[in-house]
C-alpha cells in the first residue's frame, strides 16, 4: 500500500514536472516573421533590411533564421531561454530541422545563436562563437545592434556567404548595405559621389542614355531569373516550423 | 436445437473475448516494445553527446598546457580520470569516471580564469564554445531522455497495462540524473 502510494506520488510529480517551466518566452507568431524586435533595438528600415536577408536565405535554402530581441530573459539563463523559444516556435522545416535562432536580450546583454539539429554541421558552435567575438560583441557594445547582426550575416566569413558556398545558391541581399568601419563608409560615400558625377556626365550624352536602359534591363532580367528558380512559397506559405534543436550554438555577452 | 444454439452462442462469446484480449495484449505489448526501444535509442544519443564532450578534453588540455605550467595537479587529475574512463567496464564505473572527469574539467575551467591572456586567444575561445555547446547538448538530450522515460514508465505502471508489463518483464526505468555538482560546474563564461 505504502509502495503504491509512493509510486502514485512519483508519477504525479513527473507529470507535473514539465509545467515547471523557467522564463516566459514570447508567443509564437502565427506566421513566420524573420525579425521579431520585442526590445525595439532596430529602426523600421533596419528591420526591413534584415528581413530581406533572412527571407532571401529561407527562399534559397529553406533554412529558417529568425531574429528575436527581448527586453529581458525573465530570470532564465540565455541557453534555457533560447532552447525553450526555439522549441515553442519550432524553427526550421520539420524534416530538416534547419532553424537558427538569433536571440538578443537587452537587460542581461546576452546574445545567442541557437542552431537546430540540421544546421549544427554547417554552423558549428566555434564558428558562431567566432562571429560573436568578431562582429556582434564589438558593435553591440557601442549600441550598434543592426551593424552587428548585418556584419555577422553578410561579411565575407559571415553566415550568408557560407550558406551560398554550401548550398551553391545565390542569396538575394542586394540593397542591404554592409556596415563598415567609419573609414570604409567614407570611401563608400566618396565612391558613390564619384559614380554619381560620372553618371550625370553620361546622361548628358545620347549614348549614355542608351547604356542606362541597357543596364537597367540587364539587372532586372537577372534578378527576376534568380528569384523564380528558388521561390518555394516563402513567407508563411511553405509551412513554418516543426524544426527541433538539440541545444547547439554559441552565446556571448556584450 | 435450442441447446445447440446456446452452446454456439457461448462459444462465440468466448472466441470474441479471446480475440479482444488478444488484441489488447498485442497492443499493450507492442507499445511496451516501441517505448522501450525509444528509451534505449535516446540513451544512445546521450552517450554520444557525453563522448563528444570527453573528446574535446585532450584538445583543450593540449592548447592550454603550455601556458599553465604551474597547474600540473589539474592536468594530472584530468589524465587520471580519462584513464579511468577508458578502462571503465560497467555502467556504474563509467558514470563514476565520467563524474570524476567532469569535476577535473570544471577545476581546469576555474583555474583558467586566472589566465586572462589565455582566454583572449581565439583558439581557446573556440574550444570553450565547443565545450559549452557539448554541455548544452547533453542537458537537452538528458531532458529528452527523461521525457521518454516518463512516458514509458507511465505506460507500464498504469492500470491495466501494469498487469502485463510485470508478466513480460518490463520494469520501470531510472531517470538520468545530473552528476553531483554538474549543474553549477562548467559554466563556460565568454563574457569579456
Amino acid at each position: 500500500m505504502k509502495r503504491a502510494l509512493a509510486l502514485a506520488l512519483m508519477v504525479l510529480f513527473l507529470v507535473l514536472l514539465p509545467s515547471a517551466a523557467v522564463g516566459q518566452v514570447p508567443a509564437r507568431p502565427p506566421q513566420l516573421t524573420f525579425v521579431n524586435d520585442y526590445a525595439n533595438l532596430l529602426s523600421a528600415s533596419q528591420r526591413d533590411a534584415l528581413t530581406q536577408v533572412l527571407q532571401g536565405i529561407e527562399q534559397a535554402t529553406t533554412a529558417e533564421m529568425v531574429v528575436v530581441t527581448v527586453p529581458d530573459l525573465g530570470g532564465a539563463d540565455a541557453f534555457t531561454f533560447s532552447q525553450q523559444l526555439f522549441t515553442e516556435w519550432g524553427l526550421g522545416k520539420k524534416d530538416k530541422n534547419n532553424g537558427l535562432l538569433i536571440m538578443v536580450s537587452l537587460r542581461e546583454r546576452e546574445f545567442r545563436f541557437h542552431t537546430g539539429y540540421g544546421l549544427e554541421g554547417l554552423l558549428p558552435d566555434s564558428y558562431l562563437g567566432g562571429l560573436i567575438r568578431q562582429y556582434i560583441t564589438p558593435a553591440f557594445g557601442e549600441g550598434r545592434f543592426y551593424d552587428g547582426l548585418a556584419l555577422a550575416l553578410l561579411s565575407a566569413d559571415g553566415i550568408v556567404p557560407r550558406l551560398e558556398r554550401e548550398y551553391n545558391v545565390k542569396i538575394d541581399a542586394t540593397g542591404v548595405a554592409l556596415p563598415g568601419t567609419g573609414e570604409a563608409s567614407l570611401t563608400n560615400m566618396l565612391g558613390g559621389a564619384a559614380f554619381f558625377v560620372i553618371f550625370l556626365l553620361l546622361m548628358m550624352t545620347r549614348g549614355g542614355r542608351g547604356m542606362l536602359w541597357f543596364l537597367l534591363g540587364h539587372s532586372m532580367g537577372r534578378s527576376s531569373r534568380g528569384f523564380g528558380g528558388n521561390n518555394r512559397g516563402g513567407f508563411g506559405g511553405g509551412g513554418f516550423g516543426g524544426g527541433r534543436s538539440g541545444g547547439g550554438g554559441a552565446g556571448g555577452r556584450w | 436445437m435450442n441447446q445447440q444454439g446456446r452452446i454456439l452462442g457461448v462459444l462465440l462469446v468466448i472466441v470474441g473475448l479471446i480475440a479482444v484480449a488478444g488484441l489488447f495484449l498485442a497492443g499493450s505489448y507492442n507499445s511496451f516494445v516501441s517505448l522501450s526501444q525509444g528509451v534505449d535509442a535516446q540513451y544512445a544519443v546521450i552517450e554520444s553527446k557525453l563522448q563528444r564532450r570527453f573528446d574535446l578534453i585532450p584538445n583543450l588540455v593540449e592548447t592550454v598546457k603550455g601556458h599553465m605550467a604551474h597547474e600540473q595537479e589539474v592536468f594530472g587529475n584530468i589524465a587520471e580520470a580519462r584513464a579511468k574512463m577508458a578502462g571503465a567496464r560497467t555502467v556504474d564505473e563509467r558514470v563514476t569516471a565520467g563524474n570524476e572527469l567532469e569535476g577535473a574539467l570544471s577545476r581546469l575551467l576555474v583555474v583558467m580564469e586566472n589566465y586572462p591572456q589565455l582566454k583572449a586567444q581565439e583558439s581557446v575561445s573556440r574550444l570553450m564554445d565547443e565545450l559549452a555547446g557539448a554541455e548544452n547538448r547533453i542537458s537537452v538530450e538528458r531532458d529528452n531522455y527523461n521525457a521518454i522515460v516518463r512516458q514509458y514508465n507511465t505506460r507500464i505502471l498504469s492500470f491495466p497495462a501494469v498487469l502485463l508489463s510485470r508478466m513480460f518483464g518490463y520494469a520501470s526505468r531510472p531517470y538520468f540524473q545530473a552528476a553531483d555538482g554538474a549543474e553549477q560546474a562548467p559554466r563556460v563564461n565568454l563574457g569579456n
